[in-house]
């Protein structure tokens, strides 16, 4: 296997990561910030610490399913299935950078899924269609689950935490469940994002699992610290109309989603959780919480993700095969 | 462009947008307003009291709808659950935009009282502050769009262009004065003209108000 072809991959993979980091660690946290129950620096180091625990302790579930049970890269000619983890990560970071760049909301899960395939497709790999549409089927579901969650636990908590703390120590308690159930969002975040960036990395063998997660982990640190702290910063300057019970009820309900997806090795997107467990949140009160039109743009975002990035990986490998094989 | 991939800036984002789409046909029912008023004071002018009355009256439909409008924006600022960052100047925004219909429904009213007939000086003065302020609604309907769609230096040179205008007005209304008092009118005639002219500069200065929030917005924004 060339090292140039192994360093690129690892280095997409990383960038991948970092791109997680930057984005997404703000929806752990980010409510707990603009509620003034943490400070920015309070939450950063929170988000970092969890989210690596996440990675590390059980990111593998879902490392298994990107590097094996999609396509077997690992049972793949050795430098076939560096290719294939290389073009894999490429279009699923070229994705994201566009996809930044035009300010459109995607997942990386989603994205990952779809490149994989579509790498696989390109050289005539056996593509494990029943995990796929197992995968898609989670998908769909996750929004919906954590809604159904989000709208149960705050149907019980703001009734039952007014009813059994005594007044004065209200705040406090809520305050720390929110910092609380927010670590856990970050660890579940952790646990579940991490395959997205070392997932193929870890099924072309070029690294080991464990190694996989710990540099997963790290360039999800590293996207925290050099940017995500400022996506945080501008949730936690109000963007979120949530109290901290909803706050609380909803980071719950999306952290529970999302770990029982990783623990089942479903990557699912953390994003469209905390959405659905806003949306349920909000339903309570009887709260507008996303209107029609933003409504679809998002939908067609999340439903072009996988095609688009399938289709760039299957179009690039195919294009270098050619090459590699002249 | 930097939180625009997380999922909260991007919503919160896109209820801005769509805060600022329902804003343009906001103005867009603010402009049909102004050009009513501007439909009547020219059927003042030219003495066709059927014409001024029925504009009038569809200056108080476009209101209305403006106000309908207003409503639905307070409304979507105040119960969404994500907020735009910019959710207190969209406030502002909203509430100051809507400033403008409601004087140009006054200053309608107060045209409909009029049953004098002015000199040749007064109508000529209130044609051209009628001028100046479809000019400056106009400009201010331009900044709103460049602002809709991320253009942030289009948006601040109308700004410039309306406060310009808003300079215009003044010295207008300076002239339409004038002319008021050398023009030797009835009581109630003179009330009334003073009234109306206070109100046409007063919609300017509404128009300049919102364009300066429009101003600020871009300015964050960039």
């Amino acid at each position: 296997m060339h090292l140039l072809l192994i360093y690129l991959t690892v280095l997409m993979g990383l960038g991948v990561g970092w791109s997680i980091g930057a984005n997404d660690a703000a929806n752990s946290l980010g409510t707990a910030v603009g509620s003034k129950v943490r400070s920015l620096r309070q939450a950063i180091i929170l988000i970092s610490v969890f989210g690596f625990l996440g990675a590390f302790l059980q990111g593998s579930y879902v490392v298994k399913t990107i590097g094996r049970d999609i396509v077997p890269i690992d049972e793949l000619d050795k430098n076939l299935a560096a290719y294939l983890a290389l073009v894999a990560s490429f279009s699923a970071c070229s994705w994201v950078v566009l996809a930044t760049y035009w300010k459109m909301p995607i997942s990386t899960s989603h994205s990952i899924v779809g490149a994989v395939a579509g790498a696989g497709l390109a050289i005539g790999a056996p593509i494990k269609w029943k995990v796929l549409l197992d995968i898609f089927i989670c998908w769909i579901f996750t929004p919906l689950g954590s809604a159904v969650l989000g709208y149960v636990f705050y149907r019980i908590f703001r009734n039952l935490f007014v009813r059994i703390i005594p007044g004065k120590y209200l705040n406090k308690v809520v305050s720390m469940l929110v910092t609380i159930s927010g670590c856990y969002v970050a660890y579940s975040w952790g646990a579940n994002d991490v395959a997205n960036s070392v997932g193929v990395v870890a099924g072309a063998g070029i690294l080991s699992p464990n190694v996989c997660v710990i540099l997963g982990g790290a360039a999800i640190i590293v996207g925290i610290m050099t940017w995500g702290y400022k996506v945080i910063e501008t949730i936690g300057s109000g963007i979120t109309n949530l109290v901290p019970i909803m706050a609380f009820s909803a980071q719950l309900a999306s952290a529970i989603n999302v770990h029982i997806y990783t623990v089942c090795g479903i990557p699912v997107s953390t994003s469209h959780s905390i959405v659905g467990a806003v949306v349920g949140v909000g339903m309570v009160k009887g709260l507008r919480v996303i209107n029609l039109r933003v409504m679809r743009e998002i939908v067609v975002c999340w439903l072009v993700t996988p095609g688009v990035s399938g289709l760039m990986s299957f179009l690039i490998l195919k294009l270098i095969m050619l090459f590699v094989k002249a | 462009m930097r939180e625009t991939r997380n999922i909260f800036s991007w919503l919160s984002k896109a209820e801005e947008n769509s805060i600022f789409q329902d804003a343009q046909k906001h103005v867009e029912e603010t402009y049909r307003t102004v050009v009513h008023f501007s439909e009547a004071v020219k059927a003042f002018i030219e003495k066709d009291l059927k014409a001024k009355t029925a504009a009038i009256e569809m200056v108080r439909e476009s209101e209305h709808l403006a106000d309908m409008l207003r409503l639905k924006m307070v409304d979507e600022l105040s119960e969404s659950l994500f907020q735009p960052p910019d959710r207190e100047d969209l406030m502002h925004f909203v509430l100051t935009l809507d400033k403008i219909a409601d004087w140009t429904s006054s200053a309608a009213r107060i045209l409909g009282f009029i049953e004098q007939e002015f000199p040749q000086s007064v109508l000529k003065n209130m044609s051209s502050a009628s001028d100046i302020i479809i000019s400056s609604i106009s400009k201010l309907k331009d900044a709103i769009e460049a602002l809709a769609k991320n253009n942030f230096k289009e948006a601040i040179a109308r700004y410039e262009d309306v406060d310009r205008l808003e300079h215009e007005a003044d010295e207008q209304k300076k002239l339409l004065v004038e002319a008021i008092i050398h023009a030797n009118l009835e009581p109630v005639g003179l009330v009334l003209s003073y009234q109306l002219a206070e109100y046409m500069e007063g919609i300017t200065d509404k128009i300049e108000d919102t364009a300066h929030l429009v101003r600020r917005i871009a300015i964050r924004a960039q």
